[in-house]
């Protein structure tokens, strides 16, 4: 900004002052002085403001008033399993198809052999949100593929 | 011509707002607490919070815009960009840090950004006072603040200083480990602080009241303040859902224990707002 510009506006700013001052109104002056008409974008940038702003309320007042005194229905699959080092992992997905989010969800897996259980392995998700999915793994010091692997859910608490 | 310059400016004005929203939002857009918040909180509550952010900030607006208002309409405008800058800002962090992805449901996307839009819209709309713009020309608004305009800024203090830590599960930590006695204390060194800032920071206000007493302040200001500041922090509790299962006295304790950054906030909201 140039100095004349600079003094011009400040100039402007003095006089609005003194306007303000004199009328002792509080802003609500509609006069061709400065502050000047807002520019076009101005209107662009408010009515994306109120798209937005009417979208997050909407969408928040719809989902907190439609009945979800759910409870969380949590799936586990296995998605696949690499040797990684001296052990073997089994990454896996929970899915929660429920209304419900959980929050620290203990999964567990175990070998199966036969009837009988070689080991197990357990891990924590710290949120399943609802309609979301969340991946982790479970470390085997056996191969996996050769035996049964048995998913299943531990527990949640509420979040 | 006049048209182009006008548009400059309200371009630079818009740029001041993204870099007020991202340097009061970032400390929030980096805290986990505020993530799971994002698709735990209650819908409704979250609804309703982001409901009054608007007349928060159209009064905002009023008092130190991130532009130079004319009128009620003006300043209707202006809370609506704050927003959108608000919105689009969180956005964009929360894609980077890779809190928000396509793959998840539009509830838990839109819940991150919208709790992430509240406080990053206020600091778009304080940028002009945060980021220090010469002679601002809403200062005469503020010097001409009511007793409800100044009772006001005050709240707004709070809020833009309670808000920082009020999500963190440190409010609820640090209450468990207070006793009675801490928590008295605390509410008295709140209260004295708020005074010491209130009585040298001088609020303009006082001198038109006829009021400059010391004892006058205290009441008028620092207890009146105080009172808004544990309002806007049991607010704010209920809001991110502190409160649940609390007995009475856990209640009291942790709406004292955010009440002290709170207090600190309305105190010098002469300085930040």
């Amino acid at each position: 900004m140039s100095a004349a510009e600079q003094t011009a506006r400040s100039r402007d700013q003095d006089r609005n002052r003194d306007r303000r001052g004199s009328a002792g109104d509080r802003g609500e002056d509609h006069g061709d002085q400065a502050p000047p008409k807002p520019p076009k974008l101005a209107y662009a940038g408010a009515a994306i403001g109120a798209l937005l702003f009417a979208l997050c309320v909407g969408l928040l007042g719809y989902e907190g008033l439609s009945p979800t005194e759910g409870k969380p229905a949590i799936e586990l699959r296995v998605l696949d399993v690499t040797k990684t080092g001296s052990s073997w992992l089994a990454r896996i997905e929970a899915r929660n198809d429920g209304d419900a989010t959980g929050a620290g969800v203990m999964v567990e897996g175990t070998l199966m052999s036969g009837g009988s259980e070689l080991e197990k392995a357990q891990a924590e998700f710290d949120y399943v949100p609802s309609g979301s999915s969340r991946r982790g793994g479970l470390f085997f010091s056996r191969d996996p593929a050769g035996f049964e692997l048995r998913l299943r859910v531990l527990g949640y608490v509420e979040p | 011509m006049a048209g182009s310059r006008n548009e400059e400016s309200y371009l630079r004005a818009l740029g001041r707002a993204f870099a007020g929203a991202v340097i009061f939002a970032f400390p929030l857009l980096m805290t986990m607490e505020m993530w799971e918040l994002g698709f735990t909180m209650n819908r409704l509550r979250l609804g309703l919070f982001v409901l009054l952010s608007l007349p928060l900030l159209v009064a905002l607006s009023y008092y130190s815009g991130f532009q130079r208002t004319r009128c009620r309409r003006d300043d209707v405008m202006d809370a609506l960009t704050a927003f959108a800058v608000g919105f689009l800002a969180s956005t964009v962090l929360l894609l980077m840090f890779g809190v928000i992805e396509l793959s998840m449901p539009v509830s838990e996307i839109v819940g991150k950004i919208a709790l992430q839009t509240v406080p990053a819209s206020i600091g778009a709309m304080l940028a002009r006072r945060q980021l220090g713009e010469e002679g601002h020309p809403d200062e005469q608004r503020r010097k001409e603040a009511t007793y409800a305009g100044e009772l006001f800024l005050m709240g707004v203090g709070a809020v833009f200083v309670g808000f920082n830590v009020a999500p963190t599960e440190e409010m609820v930590l640090i209450s468990y480990r207070m006793s009675v006695w801490h928590v008295a204390a605390l509410a008295l060194l709140s209260i004295g602080a708020m005074h010491a800032f209130v009585y040298t920071l001088g609020f303009e206000g006082q001198e038109s009241m006829g009021d400059g007493s010391p004892g006058g302040t205290f009441l008028r200001f620092t207890l009146v303040g105080y009172a808004i500041a544990l309002l806007v922090s049991l607010y704010l509790l209920w809001t991110f859902e502190r409160t649940v299962g609390l007995s009475p006295m856990e209640l009291a304790s942790t709406v004292v224990v955010l009440g002290f950054p709170g207090a600190l906030g309305a105190a010098t909201a002469r300085l930040i707002v």
